[in-house]
């Protein structure tokens, strides 16, 4: 098993590292240039600011990597190859690893640097106050309007590494559902943005039916939404609708279409 | 021949006559309780409403045609000799049976309509009469009502009979579907007729006209255009009875020379792909529909304005970036699906039976394009139906009309022209999945400040870019289009030219 982890990371190597490090860059950049257009009031809204963007497009950044490989085994035959080497089980196993773990690399990583540099690397920044209670005119301390507000201002380096632990799981969850894409279907187009094109539908449907608390998209940045919006559900509800939307496709290629992984 | 007609008419007027009778007599009823006008002038709003007329009327008189038409039995057709002696027991048939269907109506309205006050002028109380606008109309041809009302049933005795003449046709060419079809689609079409009262003017296609006598008032001059399609029609149901009646009608020598088959066209306009096309855009459109729905005096432009708007440059609005990507990208996805697997087997085999290597991409380009164009148009029926459908009028047509088509031909370019850069993008790199994603996110563009955005191509064709809404400050709808088109030729000249070329090797 433990030989098998190692050879799949010896084929996703190269793509995984190159994704950190674009990813790292980016947020980087962004983070030390975004926040000059917008008041901030605390320093690691820098890094709220730049992760804005990086919301939007994070399955194409873990998925691109990490599940063309199993598409190209199964097309080249490679696949056919290991029947005689390995317990199959172990080698879809050992890939499922080693792919979810790059993704939680990839994403641990360029967030984390994101939060250093937001909190040690920009500038100091002066604290304003500009929200007002409109009934009461008094100020509003920033600890109420956002998210875990005391630990937000208080112990920043701890919630910036809180949430790059949370948006890595649930990385996860994206990666896994592009491997499972990958182990069935046969178009590769379709297996890459399959995520993707999920992760958009998905925000747009329940922005219409009016339930934006439950988006996948409020679980991996509740800052998104004023906290009036966020309750227990909205960062579990998300991710088991992706869940059960994976066990869905595998029931139905499994069930329904009856088609096999390994070629019979 | 008696024997024919004696049974056509049993068959027409079976159990079903009740439901007429009963529906009849309970609209009548409905009437006759809240009624204080005269004899004449109760019985000339019972056969002019238009609720009756085109929701209860006519279904239930397609539905008695529908139930009378047959295949053609061939022991009945030998006994007959020739196909005309048939034919015309048939329509001696029909026209009883329609004049009982009509006569069954009148009776009953001029049963229950006794008690009332028995006056033979027009009266005109605007307190009492359903239909003002309607009565006005009446009394500048007629004086009496008594006239109106004779004059109304006749004219719908003959439109009934022309109307059952050309369904019996119909189905004698056309296979029952086919024809069942057809008669239901007509039915839908003279619905929509009645709303787009500009439309309705159109002969031969509306069949309210031929049986709806004050429905031949909007211009002078209708009238005779009715009566003179009737005749048409008449004329040439009889012809082609006469004469062509043993040849059926084939599709391919009616409608087209040569069809080839064509395997990227049945490919991509897959059953799978339509029903997404359509799913998606009937969940936009209805969930526009009813965002707007709450304005006062809707009219179908604004609804257009609303759908084609797109985004907005120079700001960052996550929900609408993301329902315009939705609309412009599902005909990109569906096309970059279609084109990862087609395009692939580009061997040797394939390069020998097409001749020539750029009628490939040809081929591929053209069914691309009109599935773009498909899509697009799919948009503003949809859009046109369900505005219809919520109970709206459509007003100024000619100047929606225009707008309609305008920002439907800037929208269908746009959507080429992001199709074919990711064409171009391909043949350079080679990955559907870079071609693709590239393209997309190059309306991430708009979200930058500065103010030459407003002449990006891709997204040119959203109204909100428009000088319609921005003043001097947006483009007009023909620099727009020549935009597009300029970059059109560029990349079209491209992939034709070298593009493909790499795609070969």
């Amino acid at each position: 098993m433990k030989r098998l982890i190692r050879l799949e990371w010896q084929k996703l190597k190269y793509p995984v590292i190159f994704a950190t490090l674009l990813t790292s860059l980016v947020i980087g950049i962004l983070t030390l240039t975004l926040y000059k257009g917008y008041k901030i009031d605390v320093k690691l809204e820098a890094w709220e600011i730049a992760t804005e963007f990086i919301t939007f497009i994070f399955p194409v950044l873990v998925v691109l990597p990490t599940c063309w490989l199993m598409y190209y085994e199964k097309k080249d035959n490679f696949l056919i190859y290991t029947v005689t080497r390995a317990n199959k089980k172990e080698y879809l196993l050992s890939k499922w690893i080693v792919i979810s773990l790059s993704s939680f690399m990839i994403i641990f990583i360029s967030m984390f640097i994101g939060v250093i540099i937001a909190l040690y690397i920009n500038p100091e920044v002066e604290l304003i106050k500009s929200s007002f209670d409109s009934v009461t005119g008094e100020y509003i301390p920033i600890e109420a309007r956002h998210i875990f507000g005391n630990l937000f201002i208080n112990k920043p380096l701890l919630y910036g590494f809180l949430l790059s632990l949370w948006r890595s799981a649930l990385s996860v969850i994206i990666t896994s559902m592009g491997f499972v894409f990958s182990l069935y279907i046969d178009n590769i187009f379709v297996v890459l943005t399959g995520p993707f094109i999920y992760y958009i539908l998905e925000n747009f449907i329940f922005a219409i039916l009016k339930l934006e608390s439950y988006r996948f998209v409020t679980a991996f940045s509740p800052d998104s939404l004023s906290l009036t919006g966020i309750n227990m559900f909205a960062f579990i509800i998300g991710p088991l609708v992706a869940i059960a939307f994976i066990s869905g496709i595998v029931f139905y290629y499994k069930n329904v279409k009856k088609s096999t992984i390994y070629p019979n | 021949m008696k024997s024919i007609i004696k049974e056509d008419i049993k068959r027409f007027f079976t159990f079903k006559a009740l439901l007429l009778i009963l529906g009849c007599f309970l609209f009548s009823i409905g009437e006759r309780q809240a009624t204080k006008l005269s004899y004449q002038e109760y019985i000339l709003t019972m056969i002019t409403d238009h609720y009756y007329l085109t929701y209860f009327m006519i279904p239930i008189f397609l539905f008695f045609i529908f139930k009378n038409l047959d295949e053609d039995i061939k022991y009945i057709l030998i006994r007959f000799k020739t196909y005309w002696r048939y034919f015309i027991s048939k329509v001696l048939a029909i026209i009883i049976n329609v004049i009982g269907f009509v006569a069954i109506q009148l009776s009953i309205f001029l049963l229950l309509g006794i008690g009332l006050s028995f006056n033979n002028s027009f009266e005109l109380n605007k307190y009492v009469l359903k239909d003002m606008n309607l009565f006005e109309e009446f009394t500048k041809y007629f004086n009496f009502p008594l006239k109106a009302i004779v004059v109304s049933e006749v004219y719908m005795v003959l439109g009934l009979i022309v109307i059952a003449i050309v369904f019996f046709c119909l189905n004698h060419f056309f296979s029952k579907k086919v024809s069942s079809k057809i008669m239901i689609s007509l039915y839908i079409l003279m619905a929509v007729g009645l709303k787009v009262p500009v439309i309705n003017s159109i002969p031969f296609l509306f069949m309210n006209n031929f049986f709806i006598f004050h429905h031949n008032f909007n211009y002078t001059g209708k009238l005779l255009v009715s009566i003179s399609s009737m005749f048409v029609l008449i004329i040439s149901s009889f012809v082609l009875i006469k004469r062509y009646w043993n040849k059926p009608i084939n599709s391919s020598k009616v409608f087209s020379g040569v069809r080839r088959f064509d395997y990227y066209r049945i490919k991509l306009f897959s059953k799978k792909n339509l029903i997404i096309i359509i799913g998606v855009i009937t969940v936009i459109s209805l969930r526009r529909v009813l965002q707007i729905i709450m304005y006062e005096n809707l009219s179908l432009k604004e609804y257009f304005i609303s759908i084609f708007y797109g985004y907005n440059v120079n700001q960052i609005n996550l929900f609408e970036f993301l329902e315009m990507l939705i609309l412009n990208g599902t005909p990109l996805y569906l096309l970059a699906i279609f084109l990862e697997r087609e395009g692939k087997d580009r061997g040797l085999p394939m390069t020998i039976r097409f001749n020539k290597k750029i009628r490939w991409v040809d081929k591929l380009l053209k069914n691309a394009v009109v599935f773009v164009g498909v899509y697009v148009l799919v948009i503003i029926v949809v859009g046109f139906l369900l505005f219809i459908l919520k109970g709206l009028r459509v007003e100024y047509f000619i100047e929606t009309f225009k707008f309609m088509s305008i920002a439907g031909i800037s929208r269908f370019f746009d959507i080429t022209l992001q199709f074919l850069l990711i064409f171009s993008i391909y043949t350079f790199l080679g990955n559907m999945t870079l071609s693709f994603l590239i393209t997309i996110s190059m309306n991430i563009v708009l979200f930058l400040p500065w103010r030459w955005i407003v002449y990006f191509p891709i997204g040119i064709s959203n109204i909100s870019r428009s000088s319609l809404l921005l003043g001097r400050y947006g483009i007009s709808f023909g620099l727009s289009i020549s935009i597009l088109m300029i970059c059109i030729v560029a990349l079209l000249v491209y992939i034709r030219k070298i593009g493909y070329k790499r795609l070969f090797n």
